[in-house]
């Protein structure tokens, strides 16, 4: 979680920064094209104008965006977030690309988010998933970076999950065998496991591997294109 | 006459270095960008008075860009304009001998201010050196 929060105020500083400079540049345009008032206005000062007021428009709605995100995981988490609650997947994945993307892009990781047609409940506990997500990036740090990544919330056999779909990058090979031997992920709470089935497409179902293989650094299964992440309690 | 001073940016926020490098050419300055570290190792030439520099970039970050140009152009001057650093990173740019260590978002005053200090230095620096005694 401290990583995430890490990641998030990073990406806050920059994003403040466009908007300096970008209010900033507009100001001195502005200044520029006030003292050429007396001659014909300059179009390309005038377009430079613009673009910097486009640029701070666009950065608001960045900020505007991390700060939901990050009021989400407040409020999820901020009493018992280690207690399985009502939670919408996608509210999830949307948050954690928002608020990952900068420690991710650091390792030409790209994080985005698809969104669902309607919401996907599932009754985990918040931490776990946000905990997990992160691993997860982290793995595909470990193991080079240099892979996009498109989370989605879903079913698989009426079981709400995330879909983890590796839509390109450099190393999408490498980190497609890396997850595949990775069934089972270090869930932080006792009493939950969380688990990465290799899916053939998006919508697909599971694709079995043997544990034994995969122990082993075995080669992506063919046509495997991402991973249903489902966090369930273990058996008493 | 005193010449330009000529900045190599550095950062992987295009957004952001692209527009500040404009800002600090409208103030005279001569800038160039690049958006990674590797791009600034090939970038800086001896012409360079000071790189303004992130620290956390994709690739190559800035401690590395510092550690090697530190070796291959000892009188950069460098000066380290980040999002990430926390008190860790600045007392380690300082180590490594970055010359001021500022956090975005920064008054471009503020920033300007740094850039005379150090190039001021760099020149004052050359300066006593052009009249020692051989």
């Amino acid at each position: 979680m401290a990583s995430l929060l890490a990641s998030s105020l990073h990406e806050m500083r920059n994003i403040l920064a466009v908007i300096r400079e970008s209010a900033g540049l507009a100001n001195d345009l502005a200044n520029v094209v006030a003292d050429n008032a007396g001659a014909e206005a300059d179009a390309g000062d005038r377009g430079l104008l613009c673009q910097s007021l486009q640029g701070v428009q666009d950065a608001v709605s960045r900020a505007a965006a991390l700060t939901s995100a990050l009021e989400y995981m407040a409020q999820q988490t901020r009493r018992g977030g280690d207690r399985p609650r009502n939670c919408d997947l996608w509210r999830v994945c949307e948050s954690f690309c928002l608020m990952g993307a900068r420690s991710a892009r650091a390792s030409k990781i790209s994080l985005s988010a698809a969104r669902a047609s309607q919401p996907v409940w599932a009754e985990v506990p918040v931490q776990i998933l946000f905990t997990v997500l992160q691993e997860i990036v982290t793995l595909c740090t470990a193991v080079g970076g240099l892979v996009d990544l498109r989370l989605s919330a879903s079913h698989q056999n009426q079981e709400p999950g995330i879909m983890i779909a590796l839509t390109g990058g450099e190393n999408r090979a490498m980190i497609l065998s890396a997850l595949t031997g990775k069934p089972i992920i270090n869930c932080p709470e006792p009493g939950w496991s969380a688990f990465l089935q290799p899916c053939q497409q998006a919508t697909a179902g599971p694709v079995q591997i043997s544990a034994q293989g995969a122990g082993n650094g075995c080669q992506a299964e063919a046509g495997v294109l991402g991973f249903f992440l489902a966090i369930r309690p273990e058996a008493v | 006459m005193k010449e330009t001073t000529k900045l190599l940016l550095v950062d992987d926020e295009s957004q952001f270095v692209d527009i500040l490098a404009r800002r600090l050419a409208l103030r005279g300055f001569d800038t160039r960008v690049v958006h990674t570290g590797e791009a600034a190792l090939k970038a800086v030439t001896e012409a360079t008075d000071a790189m303004i520099l992130d620290l956390r970039m994709s690739g190559m970050d800035g401690f590395e860009v510092m550690q090697a140009v530190r070796v291959s152009h000892p009188e950069i001057r460098i000066i380290i304009l980040t999002g990430y650093g926390g008190d860790t990173e600045e007392q380690t740019a300082y180590r490594m001998g970055a010359d001021a260590f500022l956090r975005k978002p920064v008054e471009i005053d503020e920033l300007i201010q740094c850039i005379d200090l150090a190039v001021g230095e760099k020149e004052t620096e050359k300066a006593k050196k052009a009249h020692l005694p051989r």
